[in-house]
């Protein structure tokens, strides 16, 4: 799995698991858990969002041939 | 004999023809000679600089207001009437005034839109977090620069694969399809393509209005944004686009997420987090201290306190009052102690007798001439026994 796609599966995860903590349904139990792997999710997230490198590919010369696989 | 058939057969034949060779065609042309004809139709000519054709719409379907002298697009299909009179009966028409595109664009505009190129109903999603992003444009203009630069500032880590192409002059449509079909080839398939220019004027645009590369857009596997950097006309290219975008700029928005916008949003999930585990050990903390309440509560622990006060306080008045007993009774055997004591005694007038260094206590004990000392308070006198007489 592609890390992007990663990414956006894990910031749905971690909105799941917001809008069980604001649906009062807590149970103290589960929240601990819940609260950790949140957290978790939290820092791989910014640590993800940290990184300013773009690779840029330039390619100049005409499109004639096909890329190789 | 040969076969021969009726004029009005003739006439259908015609029809026939017609309405399987040119079911619909897209005619421009100026309009002269409007007539208004029982409140239901209308009939104009349609014509050029040298030839002119009758047209026939229903009234009901003339939605703008049409003039005579004004360019239009017709669309109709021909058809030979019973008097032998060619005319076009026309389904739809389009003024071309200013503002709008110009008359050979507008032609094609309507070819393309016929064939469904630019309805919305084929208009992809851009994906949400694209790793791989390919830009086709003139890699020395400005606009190149603007969309790296937009990138830049909203997001990292993703790879872009800039295939270079002029966007205007005659060897620009062809180099822009052949980028587009080079970017769908890729063994590593970008996830969203832009194609982009800066402004410029109608001609300077001309190769985003072209059939070709309207089409390479439209037929592209990866979804296309393209930005063509001006404000008022919209190219062909635009109306083929999964997107449109304004400016190179606004396409870098496009395409990928705003990091500043993720990173509050993930700072408040953080809070969100911590502020509702701290809530939840609140709320538990308080309803375990009015649950000890509660018990307490129940279990009268003050009047158990007050009953061992009192039970202390019982035994220590008990303990001093047989204390005061005994402390009395010490006195009182004191004193008498006191009183017995034989210094006491002798102080009271009495002696203590001995003979023989034994205690005298009977007059039988002694004979006339014994020695006797006689202890008395303050010390003791020594005798001779002269007379012994019994009570």
């Amino acid at each position: 799995m592609s890390k992007k796609t990663d990414f956006k599966k894990r910031l749905q995860e971690l909105e799941q698991i917001i809008e069980w903590f604001e649906s009062n349904e807590v149970d103290i139990d589960q929240a601990l858990g819940k609260f950790e792997r949140g957290m978790e999710l939290v820092e791989s997230l910014e640590g993800e969002l940290s990184e300013t490198e773009n690779k840029i590919k330039e390619i100049i010369e005409k499109f004639n041939h096909k890329e190789e696989a | 004999m040969q076969p021969t058939i009726t004029v009005s057969q003739f006439i259908e034949v015609i029809n026939e023809s017609l309405a399987m060779t040119y079911p619909t065609v897209d005619i421009v042309g100026e309009v002269d000679g409007i007539k208004e004809w029982n409140n239901r139709l209308v009939f104009f000519d349609l014509k050029d600089d040298k030839s002119t054709l009758s047209c026939m719409i229903q009234l009901n379907l003339v939605d703008k207001p049409i003039e005579n002298g004004m360019q239009v697009l017709v669309t109709a299909y021909p058809r030979l009437s019973g008097k032998g009179r060619f005319s076009l009966v026309t389904r739809k028409l389009e003024p071309l005034g200013e503002g709008a595109l110009s008359r050979a664009f507008e032609l094609l505009r309507v070819k393309l839109e016929n064939e469904g190129l630019f309805d919305a109903s084929r208009k992809r999603a851009l994906p949400d977090f694209p790793e791989r992003i390919a830009v086709v444009t003139s890699l020395s203009s400005a606009a190149y620069r603007d969309f790296l630069q937009g990138i830049k500032n909203r997001w990292g880590g993703v790879e872009v694969v800039a295939l270079n192409s002029q966007v205007q002059g005659e060897a620009a449509p062809e180099q822009l399809v052949s980028a587009i079909r080079y970017a769908n080839q890729l063994a590593d398939l970008p996830e969203v393509m832009v194609v982009t220019r800066g402004g410029g004027s109608l001609e300077d645009l001309a190769a985003f209005n072209s059939e070709s590369v309207v089409r390479a857009i439209a037929g592209s596997r990866i979804p296309v944004v393209v930005a063509v950097g001006h404000e008022t006309d919209t190219s062909l290219a635009d109306l083929a686009a999964d997107r449109r975008a304004m400016t190179p700029t606004d396409a870098a928005t496009c395409v990928v997420p705003d990091r500043a916008q993720l990173q509050t949003s993930l700072a408040s999930f953080r809070s969100s987090l911590q502020g509702a585990v701290f809530a939840h050990l609140q709320q538990q903390r308080s309803h375990l201290f009015s649950s000890v309440k509660t018990l307490q509560q129940a279990v009268p622990l003050t009047s158990y306190k007050v009953r061992l006060q009192h039970a202390a306080q019982l035994m220590q008045g008990q303990m001093k009052a047989a204390h005061k007993f005994e402390a009395e009774r010490l006195n009182s055997l004191k004193r008498s102690l006191t009183d017995l004591d034989p210094e006491q005694v002798l102080k009271r007038g009495y002696a203590i007798l001995r003979h023989k260094d034994s205690i005298l206590r009977t007059i039988g004990a002694v004979s006339i001439g014994d020695r006797v000392v006689v202890q008395l308070a303050e010390g003791s006198l020594h005798t001779e026994v002269k007379d012994v007489q019994k009570n």
